[in-house]
């Protein structure tokens, strides 16, 4: 045990006496520090240079030059487009901006739309590039808004005209509509007569005429049951001879004259009848043709109340909507939803818009600390451990009873207290200089610090054991750092990386701490909301350092 | 004194490499064992084996009836090595440096504060204690490394070519630092290409050639096995040295060797009749003609043999 503290010390004597490491050690992040903190403690773009080539006349460059200027850039105008993209290729200008006539240009409420505004851009410069577009194509949509504003207010004096002309026909309207529901009423009305006509001629025709014809068969009936009857008493009578005989005779005249005459009679009365059903039926048959022709045209005033209807209900959704377009804000139109960018960390200003109280330093500590560590604690460890290799020395402490583990963990100790100095430097600057607070989750980010420093130091030493020389422990140190990097949100995000290897990626120490630190740092969160990152630093540690022995005994084995 | 350290049929090969062929050694607790041999013949290989470093393919090594590879950690405090580098840390001073290698060798600080009063006179550290190891001049540095290998006490000291790179003055007084240090019961193991000096210091000599043992012996022993003759040099005027030798052919007088250089004759006669045959030679040389300048009478030395030996 005491080993450890005996080693740790040579550690530390060595490099003090190194004095371009003693110096490298307490300057580097002294120096890393201070460049970076005032480098990054604004919150916006400056130097950006725009190249502005007008391939078509327009008063569009005047106002964007204006608006560029407004916001503190630099501006050039182009006298050709092939110099504007030749100035972004070769760095000159950062953006290339070409105004050209819009090919088929829409003509609406007599606002010509006639330019395109083109932005050529230098793709290779990932970053830079959504900072500018973001920031150029704001000035442009600023003058697009404008323009918008304008045709819209125009809209609304024309929907006024709408409106009042809308009224006046929904006027007209009703007054057609009432006039045809009282048409409809009346048209109602005569169908309603006409079907009690008809209702009436069909009794009269079907049931009161047809009784009394009923009747008349009746009476014919009995007539001529009596006039069997008369026959059988008149023969009767006959045949008694005499007075009866003549009674009889004179009888049967009588009775012949009132049988035919009845029987006449009651035929004609028949007839009568019937040719009165014929009428009336003729004349039911001329009130049906009526009432079609009425339901006919009833069904036409219907259907033109129905289109009324629905005339009216169009001319009243018109109506509200222009109403509505009258009362509406252009802006509202220009930006129907509304979008509002907002931090997810209520102790910093908007991220669309940094307020002044926050810089870039302050997003950016989180990752700066991290590559620092990684940086110092890769290359620092695997230096250590391949000097210490190439050293004579090195024999001697393999051959002493001191174990392997003792040496690892010392190495390892002494890398750490390195990196965690120099870290602590980080802190203290940007605490003190540049006032950034870490005092709230000191403790958290320490421990977190400890955490990610003792990974990167384990990544180190595990070169170290593996390779010979100091230049070839470099490479391999470097090659990791740089892997490390671009598979980070560093240079591009990881967002943008295939599925697969964006999954692996998350499992990257040097993601996972970012994202811990940043959780921490940037929104401030406690170390429960860290929990799955700090587990995947500790098993990442406890697979590292099984590397670590691993990668030293196979050295002893090929130092033999 | 009792054996010490045991060597059975060692062999060692790295790849198809067989660098060590089947390696026997006895040595005895208090000894100075010397291990000579060229360049490449598996000296470093084998001190590197002896302490446990590397394991061989075959045989034993056994520290008083105990096989070192199965006591490696009780094996690592018994033994003290020195390599041909030195091995502590340029950057400390000699004190840290000490310091650090107590710590790490698990010796106890009141140990440590005994023993580096006398290590310090008698390495003649005293004085350097607070330099910087990097600033001290070449002989420091191999005193400093010597006592590096033996700040826990070691009961076997070995020290693989402890006197390469420094020249005979600071070889004289390395040697006799060593000597002193086997004089506090500490046996040492030297391998070493300088010959001369190992002869005078080492009871005994293993001399290695491909890897394998051609000769173990006491330094004397060796060289009256491999050079039974004693050495007449001759200087004389007017330096007729062909002449000279054909006179002696005709008096038949039996010469091992002989060898004619700018500096004069060298003449190898056998050891048993040395005497009488001197003088026989020298009367011839003075009937030849030739008035003898410088002579010089001399027994061969290790490294004169050493070419005999390794082509043996």
């Amino acid at each position: 045990m005491f080993e450890i503290f005996t080693i740790i010390k040579k550690d530390f004597l060595r490099i003090i006496r190194s004095k371009g490491s003693s110096l490298i050690i307490i300057f580097g992040p002294l120096i890393i520090m201070l460049l970076g903190g005032l480098a990054f403690t604004s919150s916006g773009l400056y130097g950006i240079n725009v190249g502005l080539y007008e391939g078509e006349e327009s008063t569009l460059n005047d106002v964007i030059e204006a608006k560029v200027i407004e916001k503190k850039f630099d501006f050039t105008l182009e006298n050709s487009l092939e110099n504007c993209k030749s100035n972004v290729k070769n760095g000159i200008t950062n953006i290339c901006v070409e105004i050209v006539k819009r090919e088929g240009a829409p003509e609406l409420l007599e606002q010509k739309f006639g330019n395109k505004v083109i932005f050529y851009l230098d793709y290779s410069n990932v970053r830079l590039v959504w900072a500018i577009t973001g920031i150029i194509r704001s000035v442009v949509t600023e003058e697009s808004n404008r323009i918008s504003r304008g045709i819209i207010n125009k809209g609304v004096k024309n929907a006024d005209v709408y409106v009042n002309y809308l009224e006046q026909n929904k006027e007209k309207l009703s007054n057609i509509k009432r006039q045809e529901e009282d048409l409809k009423s009346k048209i109602t009305t005569t169908i309603s007569s006409i079907e009690q006509i008809e209702t009436d001629i069909n009794k009269i025709v079907n049931s009161d005429l047809a009784n009394i014809n009923n009747e008349i068969t009746n009476v014919k009936e009995n007539l001529d049951s009596f006039n069997t009857s008369a026959r059988q008493v008149i023969t009767s009578l006959k045949a008694m001879g005499g007075g009866p005989q003549q009674q009889a005779i004179i009888l049967e005249q009588h009775f012949n004259n009132f049988y035919s005459s009845s029987t006449n009679s009651l035929t004609l009365s028949q007839n009568e009848i019937s040719n009165v059903q014929i009428l009336l039926n003729s004349k039911d048959a001329g009130l049906a043709t009526i009432k079609n022709d009425l339901n006919f045209v009833l069904g036409l005033i219907n259907s033109n109340i129905v289109n009324i209807d629905q005339i009216q209900s169009v001319l009243d959704d018109a109506d509200k909507n222009l109403q509505d377009f009258r009362n509406f804000n252009p802006d509202i139109l220009l930006q129907p939803i509304p979008v509002e960018y907002k931090p997810v960390s209520e102790d910093v200003g908007e991220a669309g818009s940094i307020s002044s109280s926050v810089t870039y330093l302050d997003y950016l500590l989180p990752s700066l600390l991290i590559l620092v560590i990684m940086f110092v604690g890769v290359l620092l460890s695997s230096t250590l451990i391949v000097k210490e290799k190439n050293l004579p020395v090195y024999f001697r402490n393999l051959i002493s009873p001191t174990n392997d583990v003792t040496f690892a963990v010392s190495i390892f100790i002494s890398s750490l207290l390195l990196v965690l100095f120099q870290t602590s430097i980080l802190l203290l600057i940007a605490s003190l200089v540049f006032k950034i607070s870490i005092i709230e989750r000191f403790f958290e980010i320490i421990v977190l610090l400890t955490l990610i420093s003792s990974i990167f130091v384990l990544f180190g030493m595990l070169i170290g054991y593996i390779f010979k020389s100091e230049e070839t422990s470099t490479i391999a140190g470097v090659s990791m750092i740089i892997l490390f990097l671009l598979f980070s949100s560093v240079i591009l995000p990881i967002e943008t990386l295939p599925v697969f290897i964006g999954k692996v990626t998350q499992f990257s120490p040097f993601v996972v701490s970012e994202l811990a630190l940043r959780k921490i740092m940037i929104f401030n969160l406690s170390f429960t909301s860290v929990f799955g990152e700090l587990l995947l630093l500790f098993i990442s540690i406890i697979i590292l350092f099984s590397l670590v022995i691993a990668g030293q005994v196979i050295g002893r084995i090929r130092h033999d | 004194m009792g054996l010490i350290l045991q060597v059975s049929n060692l062999s060692k090969s790295f790849g198809k490499k067989e660098v060590l062929k089947n390696i026997n050694l006895d040595i005895q607790k208090g000894e100075i064992f010397g291990i000579v041999g060229g360049s490449g013949v598996g000296k470093t290989v084998l001190l590197k084996t002896l302490i446990g470093f590397i394991k061989p393919n075959k045989g034993i090594i056994l520290y008083e009836n105990i096989d070192i590879q199965k006591r490696l950690n009780y094996i690592r405090r018994i033994f003290g090595f020195s390599t041909q580098e030195h091995c502590f840390y340029p950057e400390l001073s000699v004190k840290e440096n000490i310091n650090y290698f107590g710590k790490i060798y698990r010796v106890k600080n009141n140990d440590l504060k005994r023993n580096s009063e006398i290590f310090f006179r008698l390495l003649e550290l005293d004085e350097y204690k607070n330099i910087i190891a990097k600033n001290l001049s070449g002989g420091t540095q191999r005193r400093l490394d010597i006592y590096c290998s033996m700040v826990h006490s070691p009961k076997i000291l070995l020290l693989d070519e402890p006197l390469s790179g420094l020249d005979p003055i600071l070889r004289k007084k390395i040697i006799n630092i060593l000597k002193e240090i086997n004089k506090l019961g500490i046996t040492i193991i030297i391998s070493s290409h300088y010959l001369e000096e190992l002869e005078d210091f080492c009871s005994r000599i293993a001399v290695l050639n491909k890897g394998m043992v051609v000769t173990c012996d006491a330094p004397k022993n060796i060289i009256d096995r491999y050079a039974p003759y004693t050495i007449i040099s001759i200087i004389s005027e007017p330096g007729n040295y062909s002449n000279i030798l054909k006179v002696l052919n005709l008096n038949n007088i039996n010469l091992i060797n002989f060898e004619i250089t700018s500096n004069g004759l060298i003449l190898h006669i056998p050891r048993e009749i040395d005497k009488l045959l001197f003088y026989r030679i020298l009367n011839l040389i003075s009937q030849s003609g030739e008035t003898i300048k410088g002579i010089n009478y001399n027994l061969p030395r290790l490294n004169e043999i050493f070419e005999k030996l390794v082509e043996h």
